[in-house]
């Protein structure tokens, strides 16, 4: 309740600030249809060869563990605790 | 190799020492690995799966027959806080209704009250359930349900349904899960039709069911509960959590410029699919006569459709998998594996294949660039008089 409140009180301020800004429906230069698009052809694949489009996801998401990873050893430096041979 | 040059007008070789291979694991990087596979343990004996390695939020004890009522226990474990999913009971194997084309209703209550009489009701479901031809083999339905650490829950089962049906057990094809066999109504109905699977998302659960309501547990003359008043003070309860991130998503991540980024996101997660186009190719110019001035048609979605049927077609032994259902677990387990080396690789720095293993001694500074008593050695060589 207390946490709820805080929060609230704390986005709808940020909301007042920003207010003045547009919101975004479509991605400009044709990109929202492009990645519509793709993102049809890709589930289409994805449905016809589930563990290819299983090992993608996969690999993206251990991109996303190495920026992790990269970001803290930008911040900590040799004090990130991670392997600094690999990463 | 490199360092087996050495130059023929020295006199004495230097004592060359040949690089080991790397050393592979040490003490402490065993140690952590030693610790890390308890937790992983640890975490998969309670959560019943290594990968899946959360809380999965209870367990169903036992099953037994009170009174008239067919009952499970549910016991929320003590790591988890408040937990909120969903229970659903399948009704498997061939069924035939006692009175073939009616309509009955299977009721689910989830209660902490073993009489069903009293106490907090958590929630009920019913579904209609008819009969026809004499048999029936699925029929599904679920019971949401928010639980509370240290409370026992029971679930009923209506007992007009299990009268409405009897099960010869000799003729029953059980399907792969929790199945309790064999329980017996006391009016003497057999039906081991019951199959209980419990599910319970922990992020599921914060965002959809929970409801901690202060004005409930804070009031001190009726249903006082210190323990769930504190939380209802200060957590976020699954609405509000809700109503949090709407508002959050309204106020800044739908405007310019984080919009952007959620209209990515967006479409990054869409599930329709599209056709993809066909080629048509005109034939003319270097192609033989015959083939001259033709048109084909390549039409990809055609090939990947006939595929599409094939690969998912259902297995004939009444499990209704195909052949993704049966191999994809298996593939993901080993693509979870793989992933759990290259993370601990990544952060332990250890490595479970050495390319001294594959004879590559020739970059030396590159194959034992950890190794700094070898660079040492390397450096004193490439320096000597």
């Amino acid at each position: 309740m207390i946490t709820y409140i805080i929060l609230a009180g704390f986005i709808s301020l940020i909301g007042g600030v920003l207010a003045f800004l547009p919101v975004v429906t479509t991605l400009p230069f044709g990109i929202d249809d492009a990645l519509s698009t793709t993102m049809g052809y890709w589930n289409t694949f994805a449905n016809f060869l589930p563990p290819l489009a299983f090992l993608f996801q996969m690999t993206l998401w251990y991109l996303g563990f190495r920026v992790i990873l990269m970001g803290l050893k930008l911040i900590l430096g040799h004090r990130a605790p991670i392997s600094h041979k690999h990463v | 190799m490199g360092y087996e040059k050495t130059p023929k007008r020295v006199l004495f070789r230097p004592l060359v020492v040949k690089p080991r291979a790397t050393k592979m694991i040490s003490k402490k990087q065993l140690l952590a690995i030693v610790l890390l596979g308890l937790i992983c343990v640890t975490k998969s004996v309670h959560a019943g799966s290594l990968i899946y390695a959360q809380p999965d939020g209870f367990s169903i004890l036992n099953l037994e027959n009170e009174g008239d009522h067919l009952v499970a226990f549910v016991t929320v474990p003590q790591n988890t806080m408040l937990n909120a999913g969903s229970l659903f009971v399948f009704t498997g194997g061939q069924a035939h209704c006692v009175s073939p084309a009616t309509h009955y209703d299977l009721y689910l209550k989830l209660s902490d009250d073993p009489t069903f009489t009293g106490g907090s009701e958590v929630q009920t479901s019913t579904l209609q359930y008819t009969c026809g031809n004499g048999f029936q083999t699925n029929a599904t339905t679920s019971v949401d349900f928010q639980m509370y650490v240290g409370t026992k829950y029971y679930l009923d089962i209506n007992v007009a349904f299990a009268d409405a049906l009897s099960v010869n057990s000799a003729s029953t094809t059980m399907a792969s899960g929790w199945i309790f066999n064999n329980a017996t109504s006391t009016e003497g109905t057999n039906y081991d039709l019951y199959r209980l699977e419990g599910i319970a998302s922990s992020t599921s659960a914060l965002s959809e069911q929970q409801t901690l309501d202060v004005g409930q547990y804070c009031n001190v003359l009726s249903g006082f509960s210190p323990q769930n008043c504190v939380l209802a003070l200060f957590l976020v309860s699954g609405s509000q959590g809700g109503d949090l991130a709407s508002a959050l998503q309204n106020a800044v991540l739908t405007k310019v410029p984080f919009g952007y980024a959620t209209r990515i996101v967006s479409l990054l997660s869409t599930t329709t699919t599209a056709d993809i186009p066909s080629a048509t190719l005109h034939l003319n110019g270097n192609v033989p006569s015959a083939l001259q001035g033709t048109t084909t048609i390549m039409n990809t979605m055609d090939a990947i459709n006939g595929a599409t049927a094939i690969l998912t077609t259902q297995i004939d032994d009444g499990s209704g998998h195909n052949l993704w259902d049966v191999t994809m677990p298996y593939f993901k387990k080993i693509v979870y594996l793989l992933l759990a080396l290259l993370i601990i690789r990544d952060i332990l720095g250890v490595e479970f294949i050495s390319k001294n293993q594959f004879g590559t001694h020739g970059a030396l500074s590159d194959t034992n660039s950890g190794d700094d008593s070898y660079r040492l050695k390397e450096y004193l060589y490439n320096h000597r008089r």
